[in-house]
């Protein structure tokens, strides 16, 4: 019984904690909500971009690039 | 011979400015900063002149080493590494001189206005707008410097390093003007756009990202042209730099709610800047361990190349201070830890450990470069090593040993709900750590001394010799 309660408690408290009054978000909140999911799939395309197997040689080659004291050529076409 | 193609290729001239320049302001900085040290262990110290007071030397110490020493050496590293990996001469010769003449100039105006006790009251921005409006002319000097030298680069990739110093000089103009905004009410003096805890906010959005993007973004570019360098290796992974970089950049700028937890900000904002800390453990390590496996396969360098020492030594501190920070911005244990020492003590393994050995390190690979001369003396570099890691570890040691004892101290209860000790018995128990602190930096500034004495050695070698003027005249392949 005493668990069943906590159970509820807990779950009652979670939804508060998540819970959002959408009509009250002002410019700000929805800007910086806007902002923050932006930069989230930013960064998931940028992990993807950088760790796909296809790009590794084309990113790699470019480290080598400071071992030579006059760099030109140095993007993998 | 490639030395003078170099030399006659590349504006080497302000690059060794700055970097003489560096040397002597980690002495001042580090000086001012034993100084103070002392006085909280010796307040017989102040001298009861208010010019010599803690409240007015320690935005010197840290205006000192924050923007002249860490200021000269990102200067230096950013004009020296774009031309080399860029294959082209700085875009222009005088705003590189006008970079130079204009944030010695601030520097200076710092050590006068400071002692006078003219201040915004802002932590790492105290100086006044005046000042202010010179630091945005000379930084945007630098920074459009800087992309023009990329626009009419030779080579095709812009490398990782150059990124970093672009993000640190977009980022660092965009935080220095928003939180700078003031209204003058006089010549030297001004009040903050803000008020209450948007001020607060403003404060530390500004005061963890100077540390974020000026001290980490800036200085990592650092670490991805000069420990490959000196390694003579390429660096372990280039798809770890670019994801190091991206997530850098998204990442700091949520963090500085986390320097106020359990203030007037809202709840939500101190839980958003401690969960984006706990997430950029992982660039952070990820940039520490690419730095350090750049050795991989290498690591009997470390056994008599000691400027690789210092560089690999910084990278150690950078990861332990990465992952020290996030965990005091957990409430739970900022609720111990702030507005004791241990913050002064993760401040310094960040600036002693990664900030100053790292350029430490990267000046010590540009000197023979651009004087044409070996150092004076590699036993006074090593000798530099030892003393600047004994002293910082000292410091450090002693200010986590401080800071945990006191916020212990300071949320003992006894049996009735009073508190055990009174905040003057705290203070009294720092006295020995305050002692061994003072210690610490001062064998810290030793090593400092140790290498200014070294690089105008140097110096006076290649004038001697004219090993500068030698390679600006010798005849080079075209």
């Amino acid at each position: 019984m005493s668990n069943d309660s906590s159970t509820a408690t807990i779950e009652e408290s979670t939804q508060g904690f998540f819970y959002t009054d959408w009509s009250a978000m002002t410019s700000h909140d929805w800007a910086g909500l806007i902002i923050t999911s932006v930069t989230f799939v930013l960064m998931v395309i940028a992990y993807f971009y950088v760790f796909r197997p296809k790009n590794k040689d084309k990113l790699e080659a470019q480290k080598y690039m400071l071992m030579d004291d006059e760099p030109t050529t140095t993007e993998k076409k | 011979m490639e030395e003078a193609a170099a030399e006659q290729k590349y504006n080497f001239d302000v690059v060794r400015w700055f970097a003489v320049m560096t040397a002597v302001y980690l002495v001042v900085g580090a000086l001012v900063g034993v100084y103070i040290a002392s006085e909280l262990a010796w307040p017989v110290l102040n001298f009861d002149s208010p010019y010599l007071s803690f409240g007015r030397l320690r935005p010197l110490h840290t205006n000192a080493v924050i923007f002249a020493y860490g200021g000269c050496i990102l200067m230096a590293t950013a004009f020296y590494t774009v031309q080399r990996t860029c294959g082209v001469r700085l875009w222009s010769d005088k705003m590189a001189w006008f970079t130079f003449i204009g944030w010695n100039l601030i520097i200076v105006s710092a050590v006068i206005t400071l002692p006078l006790g003219l201040t915004q009251s802002k932590e790492y921005a105290e100086l006044e707008w005046p000042i202010d409006l010179a630091i945005a002319v000379v930084w945007l000097s630098f920074m459009f410097n800087f992309l023009m030298t990329i626009a009419t680069r030779k080579t095709s990739h812009i490398y990782v390093s150059n990124w970093f110093f672009m993000g640190m000089m977009i980022m660092i103009t965009i935080l220095h003007v928003v939180n700078s905004a003031a209204i003058p009410v006089g010549a030297f003096k001004s009040y903050s756009a803000y008020a209450g805890v948007q001020d607060a906010m403003i404060q530390w959005w500004w005061g963890h990202n100077a540390v974020g993007f000026y001290l980490t973004a800036g200085f990592l570019g650092i670490m991805y042209y000069f420990v490959p360098k000196q390694a003579n290796r390429p660096v372990f992974s280039y798809r770890l730099s670019v994801i190091h970089f991206w997530a850098l950049m998204f990442g700091y700028v949520w963090l500085g709610a986390h320097h106020l937890q359990y203030t007037a900000l809202p709840d939500w904002t101190g839980s958003l800047g401690a969960a984006v800390s706990i997430a950029m453990i992982i660039p952070s390590w990820g940039g520490a361990v690419n730095g350090m496996m750049t050795l991989s396969g290498a690591w009997d360098k470390l056994r008599n190349d000691y400027v690789l020492r210092f560089l690999i030594m910084s990278l150690a501190f950078y990861a332990m201070s990465t992952f020290e920070g996030p965990i005091m911005s957990i409430k739970t244990v900022n609720a111990l830890s702030h507005y004791t020492d241990w913050t002064i003590g993760h401040v310094h393994s960040g600036a002693l450990g990664w900030v100053a050995m790292v350029g430490i390190g990267a000046l010590y690979h540009m000197m023979p470069r651009i004087f044409h001369t070996p150092m004076y003396s590699q036993a006074l570099i090593n000798m530099h090593f030892w003393t600047a890691t004994i002293g910082t570890v000292i410091y450090v040691v002693a200010m986590w040993v401080s800071g945990i004892m006191q916020g212990l101290m300071w949320r003992a209860y006894d049996d009735y709900g009073t508190l055990a000790y009174t905040f003057a018995e705290s203070v009294e128990a720092m006295h020995p750590y305050y002692a061994m602190r003072a210690i610490g930096g001062g064998i810290f500034l030793l090593g400092a001394v140790i290498m200014l004495f070294n690089i105008i050695m140097t110096v006076l070698k290649a004038k001697n010799a004219g090993s500068v003027k030698a390679a600006q005249t010798a005849a080079v392949a075209a």
